[in-house]
């Protein structure tokens, strides 16, 4: 427990074969959904994922879960390589890293109650075996999910509750296993904005009183302002800019992450900003763009940007961009 | 900011789940009373009188003839007001209502009776009973045969999804289901009689006089070609959709967040995916069970099993209308009936339903 690091992410790839070679191709092709990524999570830290839909933030959710297996580059867990590991050990790492998804209308099974729900991952892991002990451990975590009374929920279904207690509720089923790592794909987006403050408060409060780990996912820059210690942003399956929140937010560096946030309504009627409009699709993820991935819609593309590939440069000792235009 | 203030929250209460019941077996009762009504009044709409095609031989004589009118209850009007339906022939409004066709069909259902054969003077419940467990018989072993194979065929279907085994059951179901069940028995018929197997009938004659034992083989041989033409034929509706059903399942949130919990592939299908999966099949399932009553009329034809199909046929054939009149209640009933069980079963599968 010496480990500085909660989870290191070491230049991670994951690519989905697309097509076979057959009548219409020659070659193999492949969806670069996650094209190389270094991360580091420390002990009780929240990073904030931050990209558009497509841009491989829950494909590097899915293979930091071991739900899907990394094509290249490693994961280490509190130091310890788990990326490609036997069923039996990622049984016992899955009890350490929990997941929280994005939709809590669909991620709950409709024929089993709250109690059933929060009940079952003691079990699969043959934990709290003793009747009592495993109730007193779901009625904690319900509560520690801020569903109280706990007693009155146990016995509902997912259909009596609204769609910010069911959240709770699948936050409580992640809870209850004490993992040191919480993946939250996009846990708010499917809720109204009024219940969205109240799930980001109910997990920094985690993170105070338990120090769980949190990677934070999201395509909405807005809500991650008041809680996220750093802040990645990704674009086509990279790491483009990374940064304390402060950082970020304030002074960003990679032209992209500049247009995501002149983006944001700013509750000011004087204050004008310059709205950065991004022209064009996101590239394909199979035939990626030469150079600098983000060169065809960024607005200050240099002739060098269809040439070179950017890696991640040193703004400051804890901001990195990946943009050519810092090297000047 | 912990505080999930449970309003709108009521405790779930029984209550509820018996005032659902409640509320299913009201309405079968009163579809059923409906049934009932429609079922007497279309066979009295329907042309071609059955007490004229009876009496229609010219040397019958006019007192021979009133006497079987008066012993089928036609000589009484159908309803007050109306004496006949067809042609309509408008009667006495005043009549006792209880001398009315009608309400004699009535009290004799209460007690139980429904009616004679034109055909052959017997008591059509008598009829009906009788074809009714042969049916039973023969259409619940290869309902139960075909529920067991076809879940089983596409569980292993969807849980092998896209490689050989997927596309060699669902080849299975497709052929299956798309056989022609006439060809399909003659083909099983023809197969049969190589290998030694009762073409048709439900027993050898005079088998009755045999001990228990020997009867109930030999009734389990006559059994088997059809049977097996049964199965295969619904078996494929039943793997088709349990593999259909099973895949939306299977691809839903939920059974990614037990991946996620450590669950292993047996706990999921067994725990999270086959409950979910079954809704759709409880409804078919249901839907069959009602309709196993009315029997298979090509199997039982190609096969000349006694059951309630090969009555039905029989009765159209003849203009029998009150064995006909009969076996549409009885059907009528049955799926009503399954129905209801359905409607039951699904408060037990799938919570959500009791508190609609």
């Amino acid at each position: 427990m010496t480990q500085e690091y909660a989870l290191e992410i070491r230049n991670l790839k994951k690519y989905f074969r697309a097509g076979r070679p057959g009548w219409f191709s020659r070659f193999e092709k492949y969806i670069h959904a996650v094209d190389g990524v270094d991360l580091q999570l420390r002990r009780g830290e929240v990073v904030a994922l931050v990209g558009e839909s497509g841009c491989g933030k829950s494909t590097l959710a899915l293979t930091l879960m071991l739900l899907e297996e990394a094509t290249e580059g490693n994961i280490l867990f509190e130091g310890r390589d788990i990326t490609h590991i036997s069923a039996r050990e990622r049984k016992a790492i899955r009890q350490r890293i929990q997941m929280v998804f994005q939709d809590p209308y669909e991620s709950l099974n409709p024929t089993q109650t709250i109690e059933e729900i929060v009940t079952e991952p003691l079990i699969v892991h043959g934990l709290a075996l003793d009747g009592n002990e495993r109730r007193q451990r779901v009625l904690r975590a319900l509560e520690d999910a801020g569903l109280k009374p706990a007693e009155d929920y146990l016995h509902r279904y997912p259909h009596q509750l609204s769609g910010g207690q069911r959240q709770r509720v699948v936050i409580a089923g992640a809870l209850v296993l004490e993992p040191h790592i919480l993946l939250a794909d996009e846990p708010v987006s499917m809720l109204d904005v009024s219940i969205r403050a109240e799930i980001i408060n109910l997990l920094a409060d985690l993170r105070r009183t338990r120090g769980i780990s949190v990677i934070f996912i999201t395509h909405d820059l807005g809500t991650i302002g008041y809680f996220a210690d750093r802040v990645a942003v990704m674009y086509l399956g990279r790491i483009v800019e990374i940064g304390t929140m402060r950082e970020v937010l304030k002074k960003p560096k990679h032209p992209y992450t500049q247009a995501l946030l002149s983006v944001i309504p700013v509750p000011n009627p004087r204050m004008r900003k310059k709205r950065v409009i991004l022209q064009g699709e996101t590239p394909n993820p199979i035939d990626l763009p030469s150079g600098c991935r983000f060169h065809p819609r960024c607005p200050m593309a240099l002739e060098v940007c269809r040439q070179s590939d950017p890696a991640l440069l040193k703004v400051t000792e804890t901001h990195h961009a990946a943009c050519l235009l810092l090297v000047k | 900011m912990n505080s999930a203030s449970p309003v709108g929250l009521e405790r779930i209460v029984p209550l509820n789940r018996y005032r659902y019941l409640l509320n299913k077996v009201g309405w079968s009762v009163f579809t059923i009373l409906f049934v009932l009504v429609l079922n007497f009044f279309l066979f009295r709409v329907l042309p071609g009188d059955p007490a004229r095609a009876l009496t229609k031989d010219p040397r019958m004589k006019e007192a021979a003839r009133e006497a079987l009118r008066v012993r089928f209850g036609l000589d009484k009007p159908v309803i007050n007001c109306f004496d006949s339906l067809t042609p309509i022939k408008l009667g006495d409004c005043g009549v006792n209502p209880l001398e009315t066709q009608f309400f004699i069909y009535i009290k004799n259902l209460l007690q139980g009776e429904l009616g004679i054969s034109y055909k052959t003077n017997r008591a059509v419940s008598e009829i009906l009973v009788e074809r009714l467990w042969n049916t039973i018989l023969l259409i619940g072993a290869g309902q139960i045969l075909s529920i067991f194979v076809g879940i089983a065929l596409g569980v292993l279907a969807a849980w092998k999804a896209r490689t050989a085994i997927d596309y060699g059951a669902l080849f299975t179901g497709l052929v299956a289901w798309s056989l022609p069940t006439f060809w399909l028995g003659i083909i099983i018929l023809f197969w049969g009689s190589s290998h030694g197997f009762p073409i048709g009938g439900k027993a050898t004659p005079g088998i009755g006089a045999y001990p228990f034992l020997q009867q109930a083989g030999d009734i389990a041989r006559h059994m088997f070609l059809p049977t097996l033409a049964y199965t295969i034929v619904f078996m494929g509706e039943y793997l088709l959709v349990m593999r259909s059903s099973l895949l939306d399942v299977l691809a839903e949130d939920y059974i990614l967040t037990a991946k996620a919990k450590g669950l292993s592939a047996f706990q999921i299908l067994k725990d999270h995916a086959l409950k979910n999966a079954m809704l759709p099949i409880v409804t078919i399932i249901a839907i069959n069970l009602g309709f196993t009553v009315a029997g298979a009329i090509q199997i039982e034809a190609v096969f000349s099993w006694p059951g309630l199909g090969g009555a039905i046929f029989e009765a159209v054939e003849s203009r029998d209308y009150p064995v006909l009149q009969g076996a549409f209640l009885l059907i009528a009933v049955s799926v009503i009936l399954a129905n209801l069980i359905a409607d039951l079963t699904y408060t037990y599968l799938d919570p959500r339903v009791q508190s609609e």
